[in-house]
This record gives structure tokens, sequence and C-alpha cells, in this order.
């Protein structure tokens, strides 16, 4: 049981979303508003008191105790309300510029300025409210949308998990740990980055029971949210509030949260289905790679286990009786047939190293005509070799290559033009430093290789349309040639030869020369 | 005829010491067999053989250990018989004592020409000869010269070094480490590459064709083998 991915924590900046809306801020110079405002209508119902009457003063006041209702809450407005209605009961009603009870047409007034008051409060906190859930619904789905958007670009499990550590930590203002489940499906709470047990319980609890949990008084993470998929939890999302006071989340973002975690679900198993998918298909093709280097192995191996079986026991059991020259031809057979499937034996068991990745490269400064050298001896018992002709230069770079892995090539190579390459025409090996590369050539004066096939007698079992069925190639010798030539970051290329025959052209990489002198 | 050597193979499957048995015998050897490493180590002590034939996949020991206890109470030269992929335990081998190593499966004359050579200079094992020569070369160990075809061959001290390392015991094979330890010190191990500049001088200096060398043969991943010639 392993987490898949790592999680990943980040600190949070500036939110938008949630700060609290501007009311409390200055409720107290709301108030004080009150008597600026209050002097203003006087002072105005003064200018115009030689041509209006009472109502019209009502009318300024009303007017001031509006625009203040218009901004601020209830009480300020009332205050205000109260203020004016002081004011005007003062400098307007008779007798002026004393304190009086009003008569019953005045109660009315200050009742009516009263309501005005109240009731456009109440409106505007309304359209207040509205305003601030419209933007802030709108800052919900940017941010959703945001989220959403930049996890399509998330391309890995790994990624995933940073990613959106990092941006819900950013959303929710708090540091976020995601987890996910191993491929067994199993969460392994024990690898959680986290203080305490009862953290590693809570998640444990999200995620078996499918369901947000929280526990307030916990510090650290305390609130944890199941990653659902469709089927089942794919992982945790761990909140930790501990910057936050009181440490909380509030109804939208846990609206926030839960829908972002149901997003990060869908990634999450989007993604774990594509693994699934990509693994499927490359069982399958390994399947059929597998089933038909099984079939052709079983036929080459076969056929001279058949040959040397059957040879065999003929020599075995009437061997006193066949002729010298039948009881030689035999035994001949026998060992040919061996050869050859040493020779194949060779080859599968370095293909399948090359291919499996297991095969370390033992890298050395090397002489390449020792190379030469060796895979010309080792041929030696096969016969032709008098017609390979060495020309490397004597200042040519040592090379820097798997000694066994360039021999067994140049024997694959030097073996396939012995054996294509007609009679007693020769074979040429020449090389030349390129760089801080070296190019082989092993060139023959064989048929060549029709240009379409040029690439594809790299391929696996690949047998060219000049070749005859029995001749003791496997098609696999140049594949392992390649892939040889590969591991090596090197190549190996098929080229036409000026007048008839192949080139196949071996780049290898060259040692650093010794910097020191050697000598003494 | 002069007395028939003794070889000893130490070898774990039926068959293969059956073969060899055969074409030792038909060689005119006369052979010891053993098909665990305490009995072939027994076999030694009582017998002394002139050679043996170690197979390194034995069931009761490692066969580079049995190599190590071998070389280290008998003077005699060794042969291993090691799997294909195996350079590693052959390097291992070699540098516990045993001279040479041919990997199976192997060709009969194969063998016996390997078996041939660690009989003929088997005697170095004990005795360090003053000097070597074939039809051509001519080293004298003493006074530190080389002659070609009776001419004399003017080598550096590195140079001679090496080749009077490999030729005191012809047919052996010497691996890298043994001898970068030898001739240029043990702190230069790991440089292969003089090594490899050296043997190209020395074959440019001694061999008919360098391209083509016949006494200072290559043994590809391990080392160097001396062919002494006829």
């Amino acid at each position: 049981m392993s987490i898949e991915s790592a999680s990943a924590r980040f600190q949070t900046r500036e939110l938008p979303l949630w700060r609290s809306g501007p009311g409390l801020r200055s409720s107290l110079t709301h108030y004080l508003a009150a008597f600026p405002l209050a002097a203003a209508s006087t002072l105005i119902s003064q200018l115009i008191s030689a041509h209006a009457q009472l109502a019209d003063f009502v009318m300024v006041y009303l007017l001031g105790v509006m625009a203040l209702a218009m901004r601020s809450g209830l009480g300020p407005s009332l205050f205000a309300a109260c203020v004016s209605i002081l004011s005007f009961d003062y400098f307007f009603i008779p007798p002026k510029r004393e304190w009086a009870w009003p008569d019953s047409a005045s109660v009315l007034t200050f009742v009516g300025m009263l309501i005005v008051a109240g009731v456009i409060s109440g409106l505007n906190r309304d359209m207040r409210r509205e305003r601030e859930a419209a933007q802030r619904n709108e800052a919900f789905a940017k941010a959703l949308y945001r989220f959403s958007s930049e996890l399509a670009d998330v391309s890995s499990l790994q990624q995933l998990g940073t990613f959106a550590a990092r941006r819900l930590g950013e959303l929710l203002d708090a540091e976020v740990l995601v987890a996910f489940c191993a491929s067994d499906g199993e969460l392994d709470v024990g690898s959680l980055e986290v203080g305490s047990d009862e953290e590693r319980g809570l998640a444990l609890a999200a995620w078996s029971s499918s369901e947000r949990v929280e526990s307030p008084s916990l510090l650290g993470y305390n609130v944890w949210c199941p990653l659902l998929g469709s089927h089942r939890s794919v992982g945790v999302l761990g909140l930790s509030l501990k910057r936050r006071t009181p440490p909380q989340v509030s109804p939208e973002q846990r609206e926030l949260l839960e829908t972002c975690a149901r997003l990060l679900a869908g990634a999450v198993e989007r993604m774990l289905l594509a693994a699934a998918a990509r693994r499927a298909e490359l069982q399958a093709e390994t399947e059929h790679t597998r089933s038909s280097l099984l079939a052709a192995v079983s036929h080459d191996l076969r056929t001279p286990l058949a040959s040397i079986l059957t040879a065999a026991t003929t020599v075995a059991k009437q061997g006193s009786q066949l002729t010298p020259a039948a009881q030689h031809e035999l035994m001949s057979t026998i060992v040919d047939e061996t050869e050859r499937l040493n020779h194949l034996v060779a080859n599968l068991l370095s293909m399948t190293k090359l291919e499996s990745g297991e095969l370390l490269l033992k890298r050395q400064p090397e002489e390449l005509s020792e190379l030469v050298n060796a895979a010309v001896s080792a041929l030696a018992s096969r016969g032709g070799t008098e017609r390979i002709r060495v020309s490397i230069p004597s200042d040519l770079p040592l090379l820097d290559v798997d000694s066994l892995l360039i021999e067994q090539t140049l024997i694959n190579l030097l073996e396939n033009a012995l054996r294509y390459a007609p009679g007693a025409t020769p074979i040429d090996v020449e090389a030349r430093g390129v760089d801080d590369e070296v190019q082989v050539r092993v060139c023959d004066r064989g048929p060549g290789i029709l240009p379409h096939e040029r690439e594809k007698v790299f391929e696996k079992f690949f047998r060219g349309s000049g070749t005859r069925h029995g001749d003791g190639g496997a098609g696999l010798g140049l594949t392992i040639c390649r892939a040889a030539a590969r591991a090596h970051q090197g190549k190996l290329k098929a080229l036409e030869r000026s007048g008839g025959g192949t080139c196949m052209e071996l780049t290898l990489p060259c040692a650093a020369t010794p910097s020191e002198t050697v000598e003494e | 005829m002069a007395l028939q050597s003794l070889i000893l193979m130490i070898e774990d499957e039926p068959a293969m010491r059956r073969t060899l048995r055969l074409a030792l015998q038909d060689e005119g050897y006369a052979t010891l067999e053993a098909a665990t490493a305490e009995d072939g180590l027994f076999q030694a002590s009582l017998r002394s053989p002139n050679l043996v034939l170690l197979d390194l996949g034995l069931p009761d020991t490692d066969g580079i250990e049995v190599a190590r206890l071998l070389r280290r109470t008998h003077q005699v030269p060794i042969i291993v018989i090691s799997a294909r992929d195996g350079e590693d335990q052959q390097i291992q081998a070699l540098d516990a004592g045993a001279n040479d190593y041919v990997q199976k499966p192997f060709r009969q004359g194969e063998l016996l020409a390997r078996v041939r050579a660690a009989l003929r200079f088997s005697r170095y094992i004990t005795v360090p000869s003053e000097s070597f020569h074939n039809g051509r070369l001519r080293i004298e160990f003493s006074r530190q010269e080389v002659f070609l075809d009776g001419e004399k061959v003017a080598l550096t001290p590195k140079q001679y070094k090496l080749l009077a390392l490999l030729a005191r015991e012809p047919g052996r094979v010497l691996t890298h480490q043994v001898i970068l330890r030898e001739v240029w010190g043990a702190t230069h191990v790991n440089q292969i590459q003089y090594l490899r500049v050296f043997m190209k001088q020395l074959r440019e200096k001694l061999e008919a064709d360098p391209t083509r060398p016949t006494m200072l043969a290559t043994v590809v991943r391990v080392g160097y083998r001396f062919n002494p010639g006829d």
C-alpha cells in the first residue's frame, strides 16, 4: 500500500472570495454622519425659509435621512431620523429655538420620517445583500471554472495532487493536503504528512464513510473531504484552518470545497482509467510480441534440434554399419546445427536482455581493431573468414563501448555478410573517426537490400525477400545489432554500396582521450 | 614418450565429464574426475595432477573459492570452465589464480589448445624463467632486453614491463586490473585506456601484422594473453 501521489501544502495569500462585507467596518462614522446631515438640512431649510413653508422643511430633512439610509443600515438611519426630528423641532416648529412638545400634525411627520428611514434602509440592505451574493456567485463560478480548466491541463497524478493542494489552498484560505488511493484502492493513512493520529483517524473516517468529516476543536487538518469517484472514494482532501479565526468553514466554502472535490475525483478517475487502458494496451502488445517470438523461436530452435537428433540417433544405432564417409557427414551435420543453435540462443539471450533493459552496459575504452579481431576469430570455425579484409586506421580513437555487446554486434554483421555475399567476394571492414564518434562499416558484394526493406531488416524476425529459408538466419541478428548500437547512443544503418552490395554503418561513441601522459 | 600428463576435472555434470574424459584420453592424457569441490580438492592433494579443469558452477562450493584454495596449496595450472555471460566470474577466477578459461559451450579443439598451452608452460608457475624465446622473439628477463629476429627492439620501460609481465607466464590470461596494477600501480587500475595505447604500441613493434596479432592476444572484456607460438 502506498500513497500514489505526493501531498502538498501551500499557504494562502489574499482571497477576494471570502472577505467580510464593508458593513461593520465603520458603523460609528455612520452614526456620527447624522449630525452633519442634520446641520446641513437645517442650514438649507434656513436658506429657503423666506419662501417656504413648514412642509418644505420636512421634505429637506426627509431627503437628508433618505440619502443616509441609502448608504447605511437600520440603526444609523433611525438615529439620523431622530437627530433630524429634534433639529426640525428645535429650529422650525413654533416656538422656534426652543424644545416644544409637538402637536399632532408634527408627530405624524416625525413618525413618517422614521418609517421612511426604516423602509429605505431595509430596502437598501436587501439590495446590497443581493449584490454581494451576485458578486460572490460570480467569484465562485470563476474560481470553479479556473479550477476545472486548470485541472484539464494536469497530466499526471503526482501533478494533480500538487496542483489541487495549491489551488484549493488559495481558494479556501487554508492549508490543503491531497492524498490519493494506491492502485489497490486502499488509502495509506500512515504515510499522510500530518502531525497526529487524530488527523489520520479523521482522514480514514472521511474516506471510509464517503462523507465530509469536521472536528473544529482539533488543531491541524481538521476538515476532511472524501474524493468521491463514480464507484468509490479515490482519495481524501484535508483542510487545515489554523491561520484563520474562527477556524471554521463558511457554507459557501463548504460548497466550493465539495464541488472541487467532485471535480478532482473525476480527474483522478479519468487518469486512473487512462493509465489502466495504457497498461492493457501495452500488455496486449507484449502478448502479441511474445507469441510471435515464441512461434518464430520454437521453429528456429526445433529445426536444428531435429537435424541433430536424427543424425545423432543414426550414428548411435548403426554407427558400425555406416561407411566412414556417411559417419563423417552425419557428424558434420551435428556440429553445424549445434553451432547454429548456439548462435541463436546467444542472440536470443542478448535480445531479451537488451529489450528488458536489464543489461547494464560495461563501458570501457576499447580498441576497435581488437574487437574486430575477436569477432573474426569467433567466426573462424564457421569458415570463410579469410574473405574479411580489415582496414582500420591506426590513429583511430578508442571507443567507449561495452566490448562483449559490440563484439557480438560485429559477429552478427560479419556473419550476415558472409552468409549473403556470394562465394569468394571480399567483406570489407572500414572505420573512420567523425567528430567524437567512430563510423564502422561492414561492406559486402552481396545481392544488396531492396530500398524499401532497408529499415525493415532491423525488425524482429524480418527476413529480406532475397533470403532463403533454412539458410541459418533467424531474423534476429540485425535487431540485436541495432538495439546494441542504440544502447550506446549510437546508430546502425543499412546503406547501398556503390558497385553493388550492402554497407552496414555502425556509429559508436569515442572514449575521452587520456589526458595525462601515460609513460612513467 | 614423456610421462602422461594427469588432468583433474572438477565438474558436476556427468555428461560433460564423460565427454571431457573421452576427448582428453583420446589426446593421450590421463584423467581424474570429481563431481564436487570437496572431492576435487581431496583428489588434487592426493594425486598432484598436472592440470585442473574447474567448472565454476559446482553444487557445494563457489568455484572461485576452489580456484583460490587450489592455487594456494598446489602449483598447478587451472583452466576454468564457465557458463556464457559469466564474465565477472571469469575475471574473479583469473584474479584468484586461474590461468585461463573456456566458455561453455566450447569446441573440443578450443579446449585442447588451452590444455596444451597450459601444460607446456606450467613450469613457469614454479620456476621463473630467465628468458623466453620462440622463432622470432627473444626476451632476456635478467637484462631486460627484447630481440625480434635477432635484432634488438627498443622498448620504453613501461612497454617492456607490460611485455615481460605477460611473457613470464605464457598462455595465462592476465586481467586488465592485474596488468594495470603491476605496470602502472594500484592508483591506475581503472585507466584501461593506458593499457590499450601501450598494447597497440607493443604490437606495432613486435607483431608481423599489428592488426592481426598472434602473440599479444586480446581476451575481450577480460584482459590479455601472451601466446608463445610454437
